[in-house]
């Protein structure tokens, strides 16, 4: 173990809190193992003619001890990890591929170089043919070819295949990467959960780590700086949050948190068919926020009382070009039939311009590059520029509106002049159905994403025009505190309990509730149960996050009393900042909620 | 020898994925035949993964599945092939 030079460790390292993406669940404490894997670069050297069938031989050799560790591995595994499995068998199938070995030998014996270069070259091909694909989940999958060929890469330079972790004690495991099979290994290891600074939540990584039930937390850019060998971290892979030098009494909370998770988990099933209601009968609406009906099910599993957010994007950029409107009206149409009678909101087009243009250029508005682009043509903005596209939806949503209860919500309004637009269109499509005998549901619910702090503002006007509010946080709080979360320079001033932002969503509330509509909020700050409790205290009606959240919001919600959590919203209002706000919630919640947030 | 041609649409949500591309390729294995993907103006060789992961395909996208074998392999294949480009599951 070794620490840069000039960084300074004291024994007493201060608590660190850092936030990434929650890729697995589970909460594990223990001391980090930092693995710092050197990219190799790789040399170049040239062979004679008579070398050449040798180093062939070496690279085959090198592919072959690769395939067979590959499919020893598999073999360790039961037929029931069949997404791990899959991941193992495509990349047996890569490390085989005549674009890996064929163009490797072919390099080798026409530009008589060693194989480490040879294969180098062989994947900048691969590399270059991957980048020019546009679908980003099929683009993603070079990291595939890459981990299969780093392997090939460690044989050839003389590695011997360590194991993750010799130390003989349980650790978490921190490092840039992990690939699927490193994972995969970590059960045997014994390794408590991994930390890892690229990857997202559809990584293979991360679905492997899932189906194995080992915790981890990956996106943290710079952890392997931040943390080394032997610092004490406490991992929490259900909020991806990650704790440095955590204090003997944050241990101790989280292994009693961990202990509820457990016995939560298995009574979920019991709080999923309570009513969402505090002990004093106020209800709430605990709705989900999803992206595909394939994640109908988990809907379905965690109780949600219907789709507070349907974001629609994914079907623009499932097929090769724009969906017509048979094709949108049959999903929506699904959608609503399947909920119903609850009710389903779907969310218009909410993207930048550019992404479509970039992906189907014909028939849509030239756009120049935006300097700017969160504040540019994008959402409602690009849709109002756009009608074709806009009115395709708009009328596939109104036909399928018989099948269940819709609710149409418009992203990113920001005056009245747009609201009266969109509306507009929405009259004149209803009207067009009407008159051609195509049925369009009486029970229609209309309404707009609070997000940019003028609609905020002008709330209560634009209440007038709309059946409900639903309060984007996401798009809010960068508005509001002109931070980009994307930006590493200023993410850490994105926070969510800025008493500014909790002071608009109560703005909003009064507002809509003084126009007598009813008022959701469908950011994350929804899903996490400590910003949960704020909100709830705000007097929201409705709350729709990610699915899974749902069952911990509700029991939240149910071992609250009303008066109890106007107060904690009213008090966290009057905090100077989101500082005052935590310490105020780190005094409170332990004692209103001990099951939640006991010793706090 | 007998070779039969279908059109077929792919209407995975996330499309020709890497383990839709691994089942392709062992269904030619297992099935023994030679299984090709037309997709405009690329023929190519289902038994190479990454050849089929760089026809991009996803969901909506037409091709023409081509597949050369023994009599009673290539329709068993086909209907495999079928099954594997328009299943619903998510991966």
């Amino acid at each position: 173990m070794s620490d840069k030079p000039g960084k300074q460790k004291t024994g007493t390292e201060r608590a660190l809190s850092l936030h990434g993406i929650a890729a697995s669940p589970g909460i594990v404490v223990g001391s980090a193992l930092v693995i710092r894997r050197r990219t190799r670069r790789a040399a170049w050297r040239r062979l004679s003619r008579r070398q050449i069938p040798r180093e062939i031989t070496r690279f085959r050799d090198a592919v072959a001890r690769v395939e067979a560790d590959l499919v020893m591995l598999r073999n360790q595994f039961a037929e029931d990890l069949a997404d791990a499995l899959s991941i193992i068998d495509s990349h047996i199938l890569m490390i085989r591929d005549r674009m890996i070995v064929d163009r490797t030998i072919d390099i080798i014996r026409e530009q008589q170089v060693n194989a480490e270069w040879a294969l180098a070259q062989a994947l900048g091909n691969v590399k270059k043919k991957f980048e020019a694909i546009a679908d980003p989940y099929i683009r993603a999958r070079y990291t595939d070819v890459k981990y299969a060929a780093d392997r090939v890469f460690s044989i050839l330079s003389g590695d011997q295949d360590k194991p993750l972790a010799d130390t003989g004690e349980q650790v978490i495991l921190v490092a840039h990467d992990f690939s699927p099979e490193d994972v995969m290994r970590m059960r045997s290891d014994r390794i408590l959960g991994f930390i890892a600074e690229s990857g997202g939540v559809t990584s293979h990584s991360a679905i492997v780590a899932r189906s194995m039930d080992i915790p981890a937390v990956v996106g943290l850019e710079q952890i392997t700086s931040q943390c080394a060998t032997g610092d004490q971290v406490i991992l929490d892979g259900y909020s991806g949050r990650v704790h440095l030098h955590p204090t003997r009494d944050q241990q101790r909370q989280h292994l009693e948190y961990r202990r509820q998770h457990q016995a939560f988990t298995e009574e979920i099933a019991f709080y999923i068919h309570l009513s969402p209601e505090t002990m004093d009968g106020r209800r709430v609406r605990l709705s989900a926020n999803i992206e595909t009906a394939s994640e109908l099910p988990a809907v379905m599993k965690y109780g949600a009382e219907g789709i507070g957010l349907f974001r629609s994007e994914f079907d623009y950029f499932a097929g090769e070009c724009l969906p017509d409107e048979e094709s949108l009206y049959r999903i929506y149409s699904r959608l609503l039939a399947t909920l119903d009678p609850l009710p389903v909101t779907i969310r218009t087009l909410d993207m930048g311009g550019d992404k479509f243009v970039e992906r189907m250029a014909a028939n849509l508005p030239r756009l120049d590059p935006e300097r700017n682009p969160a504040l540019g043509l994008r959402s409602i903005r690009f849709s109002l520029r756009a009608p074709d596209i806009f009115l395709t939806q708009i009328r596939a949503m109104l036909r399928a509106s018989v099948h269940g209860r819709l609710r149409i919500l418009f992203p990113m309004i920001s005056s009245l002049e747009e609201l009266e637009k969109v509306l507009g269109m929405v009259h004149e499509a209803r009207s067009d159905l009407l008159n051609k005998g195509i049925a369009v549901s009486e029970g229609l619910r209309i309404g707009m994403v609070v997000e940019v702090p003028s609609a905020v503002v002008m709330a209560a006007n634009l209440a007038r025009y709309v059946d409900f509010f639903s309060i984007g946080t996401n798009d809010l709080i960068q508005y509001t505190l002109a931070i980009d979360r994307g930006n590493e320079q200023v993410a850490k001033l994105y926070d969510p309990l800025h008493p500014a932002v909790l002071r608009l969503i109560k703005q909003t509330v009064d507002a809509g509730h003084a126009g007598g509509i009813e008022v959701a909020l469908c950011g994350e700050m929804a899903g996490d149960v400590m910003t949960a409790s704020v909100l709830l205290g705000l007097g929201l009606d409705e709350l729709s996050m990610r699915p899974s959240a749902l069952p911990f919001v509700k029991r939240l919600l149910r071992g609250s009393c009303s008066r109890q959590l106007d107060k904690l919203g009213n008090r966290t209002l009057q905090c100077g900042d989101g500082q005052e706000v935590r310490r105020f919630l780190a005094e409170q919640l332990p004692t209103l909620y001990p099951e939640e947030f006991g010793e706090l | 020898m007998k070779v039969l041609e279908k059109k077929i649409t792919v209407t995975n949500a996330r499309g020709v994925h890497s383990r839709v591309a691994t089942r392709l390729a062992m269904i030619a294995r297992e099935h023994h035949v030679g299984l090709r993907i037309i997709h405009g103006p690329d023929c190519i060789d289902a038994a190479s993964i990454l050849d089929v992961l760089g026809l991009a395909l996803v969901c909506g996208s037409k091709v023409t599945v081509r597949i050369e074998g023994e009599r009673g392999a290539v329709e068993p294949a086909m209907a495999a092939v079928r099954l594997v480009l328009t299943a619903q599951d998510e991966s």
